[in-house]
């Protein structure tokens, strides 16, 4: 079976991982900003993801309102940040000044609630079917093409899809690195009490974060509804392949390494596939998790020592 | 009727799941978004033995509940110094591996799971099918279940775990062995996890993903934190809620099943969020029950104090003696030395004080002692054991304990519990012996009560034993510290910091009771910012400068030295 691996088809998977790989690497900055930043393990950051979607199909849906296209990508980006910051502000902030020090496992827990609820309200206000973008797409004359080159074929949307998804994690890189919000925005990651000190308003650079974050999120729910469809659920497994690429890299690493941690993930996903089916494959990555939190859990050669004395 | 029965039967099934988890994440604070898939180890087993090799009803089951406590097993080993955001993604990650791993295998059923063929279980030759004939051995399986838990949680063990939730190395630093504590509630915990799932699968003779997937996990933790996470009857209540919203929302509010699917889970998403929001405690926030009889204070506590100094054995120790040998103890954290070749000692009944500006690495020296930082070499010999290596429980065991100087008091406890933890030999603190010997067990509680009591007494808060000690202001905390560090009876004390930051009158009660500590035969060795008390109090001093000891003497001498106070009061003040 390994025998019957081609150039080719390794090529194409690496082109199909790159592209997936784009988007979860999105995801995982995004998450690992709200993680680092403010503190938020926000299971609901899937249901921004997917609202990102929804709200730029319903802007641009000629049975809806039917803006142009690029314009209801926008305004859909534009409300995912304003429901993520809302969810901040009134959920997520409150509940934490209560819990204390137990406010990661307290927002978890929250956000797990939340993220319950929005699923389902979508099912609600836009039912549980498929919806895809193909009539707001003919509206703009937007065609779907295949492009090929060096072997492999990949649509256009994919191709957009990845280079939107990257230049957004370039501009966040960029915010981070080079403006003086970025300096805020760090200096509030790495040490909040100090930062408040020193006259930044963490509050306020909380909310940021969230808009940030949620944005990003809003984008790749746009794109993967152009590319395949939009379903209520659909950021259940695109996230969570996020926030395993964020804890690989590090949820306080720079946004361009929790990028490639999420590109790395998806080319392992990728050439997965080679040995075993594609619905399998996804068990690669938790399998890679796996071994990567119990290697953290324990130095090996501590264990049978530590083992030992507990009988004791 | 028998549509009410069935949801009974499942509110009893779910009952089980939520009280597992209780003890989990109620008791022990530590997390499990996977409890369905242990479900599923215990579920599969019993559909599986029963089906293919015709196994009874109940052997299948127990062989079920074994290996999801193996698994339980496995991954608390393998989270054991996992931090909760790690410990969440962990068990997410297991259960979908679980899950994608079962459905990979066409003998079990692969992704249909198995549903057909599956012999109705019996009991001791008594066949149950019909959802009115489960009730009985449902009833029982969570009765079974709850008083399984409620010993548990309600034992020293118990109040060890919720030690453990509150602050794991405040609770290590009091000889309590963490890591064991940790591995038995995991395993007890997915053990009647898979219990549940044996007994669901037995239920509905079937066993297929959909039935253990992440979703029915998240609603097995909704129904613990809405119900009261760390009590009981708070789960109980918790799976009868979350279970009635199906037929609630079918019937009462009469919607079409598919929209009643969708509004339900928006309404349980919002009871968890609402409850989280409004009431993180639960409908039934967790009691505040002393372990032990709950009697009043006994008359004869001075006679406790007597046999504590029996225990303490000062007395009898040769004051030329020295009780702690420090030796040749080093600590660099990458090319930062942080301790470097320390010499020192410590008298017996004596009080020892290590002065030294900020920085120079005197709370690093009480970590390095008690080993919570691991020593690059040098011996550290405590009545002539050897205590480098050692984990920290073993050190305060052994009969060296620290405070902190942060407090660190177990905030949602009350300051009996926080003091009656720390009494040593507590036999209702073995697991087995819960079970195995429980009168020597309550006897011990008792004991550890009165202790308690003693040392609370000791340090003039007796009046405040079932306050929370998250209700203390600064200066209470730290006298409960004390109290509590007391209660080990451990003869040699590391006090960081007692007197820091509390104001006047309570600096004058912690040096009269510290000084009241030596006089007992107890040895301390006390790093003090505040000097009038290191000067009233010391008996001989070290003094610390980046890492290393540069002087030693009685305090007079060391304050006398122009070098030393400039030092001193360069770094504290320039």
């Amino acid at each position: 079976m390994i025998l019957a691996i081609t150039g080719q088809q390794v090529r194409q998977l690496t082109v199909n991982g790159l592209i997936n790989g784009a988007e979860f690497g999105l995801l995982a900055v995004g998450f690992a900003l709200m993680l680092g930043v403010v503190g938020r393990f926000n299971f609901a950051y899937a249901w921004i993801y997917a609202l990102g979607g929804y709200f730029a199909l319903f802007f641009a849906d000629p049975a809806r309102l039917g803006l142009n296209i690029w314009l209801g990508m926008l305004l859909g980006i534009m409300c995912a940040a304003v429901v993520g910051v809302a969810t901040e502000a009134a959920i997520f902030a409150p509940v934490a000044r209560r819990a204390g020090p137990s406010a990661l496992m307290t927002v978890f827990i929250a956000s797990l609630g939340l993220a319950i609820i929005g699923e389902n309200l979508i099912r609600l206000f836009w039912g549980s079917a498929p919806l895809n973008f193909f009539p707001a797409l003919q509206e703009v004359g937007f065609k779907v093409k295949p492009i090929r080159s060096w072997g492999t074929v990949i649509t256009n949307v994919k191709l957009f899809k990845a280079v939107s998804c990257a230049s957004a994690v370039l501009v966040v890189a960029g915010v981070l690195r080079f403006t003086g919000l970025g300096r805020e925005i760090k200096a509030t990651r790495s040490n909040p009490e100090l930062a408040g000190v020193l006259g930044i308003a963490t509050r306020r650079v909380h909310l940021i974060v969230f808009a940030i974050a949620s944005a990003m999120a809003g984008l790749a729910g746009f794109w993967v509804g152009v590319e395949f469809s939009l379903q209520p659920s659909m950021g259940f497994q695109a996230v969570f392949f996020g926030v395993v690429a964020a804890f690989l890299a590090g949820p306080a690493s720079s946004p361009i390494k929790i990028f490639l941690a999420g590109v790395a993930l998806a080319l392992i996903e990728q050439y997965a596939t080679l040995w075993i089916d594609s619905q399998r494959a996804q068990l690669v990555v938790f399998a890679v998790l796996l071994v990567y939190l119990v290697g953290r859990s324990f130095d090996l050669v501590a264990l049978p020592k530590r083992l030992l004395r507990s009988a004791t | 009727m028998t549509i009410w029965i069935n949801y009974l039967d499942q509110i009893l099934i779910f009952s089980i799941y939520a009280l597992s988890l209780n003890l989990l994440l109620g008791y022990a604070g530590q997390v499990s978004v996977a409890h369905a898939a242990f479900g599923a180890v215990g579920g599969y087993t019993v559909v599986h033995y029963t089906t293919t090799h015709e196994m009874s009803f109940l052997l299948a089951l127990f062989i079920g509940v074994v290996f999801a406590t193996v698994f339980g097993t496995l991954l608390a080993l393998a989270s054991m110094r996992l931090t909760v955001e790690f410990l969440v993604l962990m068990t997410l990650a297991l259960g979908q591996v679980l899950i994608g791993v079962i459905s990979t295998y066409s003998w079990l059923g692969a992704s249909f799971g198995i549903t057909t063929g599956v012999p109705a279980a019996s009991f001791f030759g008594w066949e149950v099918d019909t959802p009115r004939e489960w009730i009985v051995p449902l009833l029982i399986m969570a009765s079974i279940t709850y008083f399984i838990c409620q010993r548990i949680g309600e034992s020293a063990y118990g109040r060890v775990l919720k030690g453990i939730r509150e602050d794991e190395q405040a609770t290590q630093s009091l000889g309590k062995n963490v890591f064991r504590a940790k591995v038995i509630v995991f395993a007890v915990s997915t053990g009647l996890a898979g219990l549940a799932g044996g007994l669901y699968a037995g239920y509905f003779r079937l066993a297929k993903p959909q039935a253990f997937e992440f979703g029915i996990s998240i609603a097995i933790f909704t129904m613990v934190v809405v119900g009261g996470q760390g009590n009981l009857a708070g789960s109980v209540l918790g799976a009868a809620l979350v279970i009635l919203a199906e037929p609630f929302f079918e019937r009462a509010v009469s919607l079409s099943p598919e929209n009643a699917g969708i509004v339900r889970l928006v309404l349980y998403g919002s009871l968890l969020l609402i409850v989280i929001m409004v009431r993180p405690q639960g409908l039934l926030p967790e009691g505040k029950r002393i372990i032990g009889k709950p009697k009043p204070p006994p008359a004869g506590l001075r006679h406790v104090s007597a046999t504590a100094n029996d225990v303490v054995g000062g007395d009898a120790a040769d004051p030329s003696e020295p009780v702690l040998v420090v030796s040749g103890l080093s600590k660099s954290f990458g090319g930062i030395v942080a301790a470097e070749e320390l010499e020192f000692r410590l008298h017996p009944a004596e009080i020892t004080a290590l002065v030294g500006p900020n920085g120079a690495g005197k709370t690093t020296v009480f970590n390095l002692l008690t080993g919570f930082i691991a020593a690059d070499q040098g011996s550290v010999l405590l009545r002539g054991q050897e205590l480098v290596g050692n984990t920290p429980d073993a050190v305060a065991r052994s009969g060296m304990v620290r405070s902190f100087q942060d407090v660190r008091l177990f905030s949602r406890l009350t300051c009996l519990d926080n003091v009656a933890m720390a009494a040593p030999h507590q036999s209702g603190e073995r697991f087995d012996q819960i079970w195995t010997r429980p009168g020597p067990a309550a006897a011990d509680a008792v004991r550890a009560r009165e202790l308690g009591m003693h040392w609370l007494e000791f340090v003039g808060l007796a009046d405040q034993a079932l306050t929370p000690a998250a209700d203390l202001g600064y200066g209470e905390a730290k006298l409960v510290a004390l109290a509590r560090v007391m209660a080990t009876e451990a003869p040699v004390l590391l006090l960081d910091e007692p007197a820091s930051g509390i104001d006047t009158e309570w600096v004058e009660r912690m040096k009269e009771l510290i000084a009241r500590v030596r006089d007992e035969g107890r040895t301390v060795c006390l790093v003090e910012h505040n000097l009038h008390v290191v000067e009233a109090l010391a008996d001989r001093g070290y003094f610390m400068e980046l890492g290393r000891i540069t002087a030693e003497g009685t305090m007079q001498e060391l304050m006398s030295d122009p070098r030393l106070a400039a030092a001193y009061f360069g770094a504290e003040h320039g």
